[in-house]
C-alpha cells in the first residue's frame, strides 16, 4: 500500500488495465476533481497488480474502498492483499450497477471477509412536475456560512457512517457557498435540511432529513416544495434511497419520483481490532 | 429518431438528446447512467462493448456513440 498524492497515477494505472480487459468492473465513479480533492487531503492509497487496482479513501474513522479491474476474478490477489496488510478499521465498498449484474463482484467481497450491510436504490423525477406552493409556517431558507457546525452535528446525527457518504467541513462548506442546502429553523435550532447537487440539467438530492424531535408538522414538506420550486422545468431529480425503506419511498412516490434501473450495494468489513 | 436516441430515451425520457453535444457536461447522464447505456447498447446490438472503450468520451453525444458503434461493426 502507498499514499498517493497525484490523480493522474490512478488514471494511468486505469489505462494500463483497460486495453487488456474484456469484463472491466469498477466501482470508481467519482470525478477527476472528486479524487483530486482527495488526494490532496492526503486520504487516498492505493495497490496495485498488472490487472487491477485497489484504492481506499480515508473518510473519518473508516476507510472506502474503490476497485478497478480487468475483471471480476483479479479481484481477489488484491483483497487478499488487503485482508493481509491493509488497515484493521471498517471499510465500506459501494457497488452500485444495474440490479443483479454486480454479483460476481459481490461474491468476491464477501470471500474476503466483507458481508452485505445495505442497498440503495436510485429513484428518479421527471417533468412535467406538479406545481408545490407554500403555505403558512415561515418558509425554508439557505443554511448560511454560520450554520456550518450546526448543520454539520445535524448530519452526523441523522445519517449513518457506514450507508451514507457523510459531507466533511469542506464539501458542507462548498455546498453552502452554492446555495445547495435549505433548512427550516424552529426555535433558533435547525429542524430539518435538505442538501442536493447540480450539475446541468440533473439535480441530485443527497439527503432530506427532518430532526426526529420535530416529526409531523409539514418540515419535510414544506423543504421538499421549496426544493422542487427552485429546479427548472427541464431538469430532472435523482435520490438514492435505502431499499428497505418504505416509508420513504413512499414519501419520494409522493413528490412523482419513481424507481429507477440502479442499485447501490454496500458492503462492510468490520474492524478486525476486535 | 435513431436508434441510438431511442435507446437514450428509454433510459432518460425527459431530455432532447439530439439538441446536446455533450450529455455529461449537460447533466443529461452521469457515469451511473453509463453503467444501464452500455448494457443497452451491448443488448440491441448484440455487442459485448470491451472495458477499454468504456470511458465517457465514447458517451458524450450522438455522434460519439455512432463512432463507437462502428468499431463493432454496427451500421
Amino acid at each position: 500500500m502507498r499514499a498517493l498524492t497525484q490523480i493522474d497515477e490512478i488514471l494511468a494505472l486505469v489505462a494500463s488495465i483497460r486495453p487488456n480487459a474484456n469484463r472491466f468492473v469498477t466501482n470508481l465513479f467519482a470525478s477527476r476533481e472528486q479524487m483530486q480533492q482527495w488526494a490532496d487531503r492526503g486520504a487516498l492509497s492505493v495497490w496495485e497488480t498488472e490487472r487491477g487496482l485497489l484504492v481506499l479513501r480515508r473518510d473519518r474513522d473508516l476507510q472506502r474502498l474503490y476497485h478497478v479491474a480487468a475483471d471480476a476474478a483479479e479481484l481477489a490477489p488484491l483483497l487478499e492483499v488487503l485482508s493481509a496488510t491493509g488497515p484493521p478499521t471498517e471499510v465500506v465498498v459501494d457497488l452500485i450497477g444495474i440490479s443483479g449484474q454486480n454479483e460476481a463482484v459481490a461474491s468476491a467481497y464477501r470471500a474476503h471477509g466483507f458481508s452485505d450491510y445495505a442497498k440503495l436504490l436510485r429513484m428518479r423525477r421527471l417533468p412535467p412536475r406538479a406545481t408545490h406552493r407554500q403555505r403558512g409556517n415561515s418558509p425554508p431558507g439557505f443554511a448560511s456560512p454560520d450554520d456550518l457546525e450546526t448543520v454539520s452535528t445535524f448530519l452526523g446525527r441523522v445519517l449513518d457512517r457506514f450507508r451514507d457518504q457523510i459531507p466533511d467541513a469542506d464539501e458542507l462548506r462548498e455546498a453552502i457557498s452554492r446555495r445547495g442546502v435549505l433548512v427550516e429553523r424552529s426555535d433558533g435550532a435547525i429542524g430539518g435540511l435538505l442538501l442536493f447537487e447540480d450539475t446541468g440539467l440533473t439535480s441530485l438530492l443527497r439527503y432530506w432529513y427532518v430532526d426526529p424531535d420535530r416529526c409531523n408538522r409539514g418540515v419535510g414538506g414544506r423543504l421538499m416544495k421549496a426544493y422542487l420550486g427552485l429546479c427548472p422545468e427541464q431538469s430532472r431529480n435523482l435520490v438514492w434511497v435505502v431499499r428497505d425503506n418504505v416509508d420513504a419511498i413512499a414519501k419520494y412516490r409522493h413528490y412523482g419520483f419513481q424507481e429507477d434501473s440502479l442499485t447501490d450495494q454496500i458492503l462492510l468489513r468490520r474492524s478486525t481490532l476486535g | 429518431m435513431t436508434r441510438i436516441e431511442e435507446i437514450l430515451k428509454g433510459i432518460r425520457p425527459e431530455f432532447d438528446f439530439a439538441n446536446s453535444q455533450d450529455f455529461l457536461a449537460d447533466g443529461m447522464l452521469d457515469s451511473f447512467d453509463m453503467v444501464t447505456l452500455v448494457s443497452e447498447l451491448d443488448q440491441h446490438f448484440c455487442i459485448s462493448i470491451a472495458g477499454i472503450d468504456i470511458v465517457p468520451e465514447n458517451f458524450r453525444s450522438i455522434p460519439s456513440i455512432q463512432n463507437l458503434l462502428g468499431k463493432y461493426g454496427v451500421q
